[in-house]
Formats: C-alpha cells, structure tokens, sequence
C-alpha cells in the first residue's frame, strides 16, 4: 500500500446539482486513507472559492467546507489565474489564500503528481 | 508489453450522458490489450447503473447487461458509493432494513461500498479514469 499524490481537478460551477458537495466528499475520503490530496480549480470550477457562500436550502454550507479544506490536510489548493481574470474575480474575493497558476503550470503540476481526478 | 493497472470511476449515470457507455468502451478495449481493469467505482449519478430494475428495448444496446457481463464472467469489482446510493433510493439488503425500506433493487453483482474502496482503489492502481463528469 503506497499513498499517492493526487491532483483533483474541479472544472464545475457550484450550484444546480449535487456536484460540489459530493466532489468536497471524494477529496476528505481521500485524504483520511493517507493519500497527499492537491486541488486546483479551473474554468467555472473557481466559483467554488467565492466569499459569501453562506445559504445552500440547507445543505452543508459550501463555504465553510471549503475553508476547512486545509485542516483535512488538502494544503495546496491552486487556482488558474486567467480562469479569475476572465470572470473578473481577483484573489481578495476569494475564501481563502491560493497558489495562482497559469495553464504551462497546471500541465507541470499534473506530470509531478501521481493520479488526477477529475471532480464532479 | 507493460500492463497497466486501471481503475475506472463512473460519474455518469446509464443513458442520461455518454460517460457510462464510454466507461464500458474503454474497459472493453483496455482488456482486449491484455491491461488490467482492477475495479470501477460508481459515484453521484453513476449509482443508477447498478439498478436491478433496468432493462433496454430488445433492439437497443443494454448498459445493465454489460456490466453484469464486466461483473460476473470478468469477474471485475463493481463498487457504488453508498452514499450516493441511499441518497437516490439504490438499496441492497441490508440498507433497506436499515433505513427501513420495503424493496431491494441493487443488482447481485454491484456492491454497496464506502468512499474507502475508491481511495483504496488509488493505492494500486497506475492510472486512474473517470467517466461522465460533465453535465
């Protein structure tokens, strides 16, 4: 048994369907079976990080979740800078520091780990 | 020729998108090149793949059959999250008592496993594929 590194990919926007909160739960199983979890979120997947997510018709609020993401050890959350750009979101709307990449990066980032999933 | 160990994760739900159709494509050629299909682990709307209760028109291509064929004479691990199973009313035995339910309709060769397996899943596997992510 080898714990892997493992680069999830959320390409999604967050509302509509039961995606996101199901993609939250694949990248906390992950990280409690010792896997070392990296997340980068691109295209419309960077409306996850939005501040001010705080209502969900009661579900698990997607805010909070995602800003405990570090305290379940998925420490390197990456975000495709152009992704922002074109959505006219800059790092202070988000909820929490990121690393900023650029699409050569992300190529990089996914030869440098061991699996990527791409998240619902 | 190196083997390659693949594991297969199903987001797509049996008719309703192309991702569970392409998932049987791929471990169908994946195997025919003497690769290996370690397990597939059905997530979100890919838990309906595992229905008892489907049939397609005699006519028409059945993805139930097919993976009672990757289940059964393949002997390939089918596992559905059982989260994403309750949640949308897919029950095997002992979840049915459970919660309570009158009817079991996951078929014989699905089984009802926790998120544990994909993660384990990831340990042995060289690559791992998903199918059907797209709404």
């Amino acid at each position: 048994m080898s714990s892997k590194h493992i680069l999830c990919l959320q390409t999604h926007s967050p509302y509509g369907n039961q995606n996101a909160h199901e993609a939250l739960n694949i990248l906390l199983s992950l990280t409690s079976f010792e896997h070392h979890v990296s997340v980068a979120f691109i295209d419309d997947g960077v409306f996850h990080l939005l501040q001010g997510q705080e209502e969900n018709h009661g579900l698990r609020t997607l805010g909070t979740a995602i800003k405990a993401l570090p305290i379940y050890d998925v420490e390197d959350i990456y975000v495709d800078e152009v992704a922002l750009k074109e959505r006219h979101l800059t790092p202070e709307d988000l909820l929490l520091p990121v690393k900023l990449i650029r699409a050569n990066e992300l190529v990089e980032l996914i030869h440098d780990h061991d699996h990527l999933l791409s998240l619902p | 020729m190196q083997i390659t160990h693949f594991a297969i994760v199903v987001y797509g739900g049996p008719y309703g998108n192309q991702g569970a159709l392409s998932a049987l494509n791929f471990i169908e050629a994946a195997l025919e090149k003497g690769h290996m299909v370690d397990s597939v682990f059905f997530y979100g709307e890919g838990v309906h793949n595992a229905t008892a209760l489907g049939s397609a028109p005699q006519d028409e291509f059945s993805l139930y059959e097919e993976w009672k064929k990757l289940g059964i004479s393949r002997n390939i691990p089918l596992h559905v999250c059982v989260a994403s199973a309750i949640k949308r009313g897919i029950l095997d035995k002992s979840n049915a008592i459970r919660y309570e339910k009158s009817a079991v309709n996951v078929a014989p060769h699905f089984t009802l496993s926790g998120l544990g397996q994909l993660a384990m899943a990831f340990h042995a596997a060289d690559k791992v594929l998903c199918f059907g992510n797209k709404p």
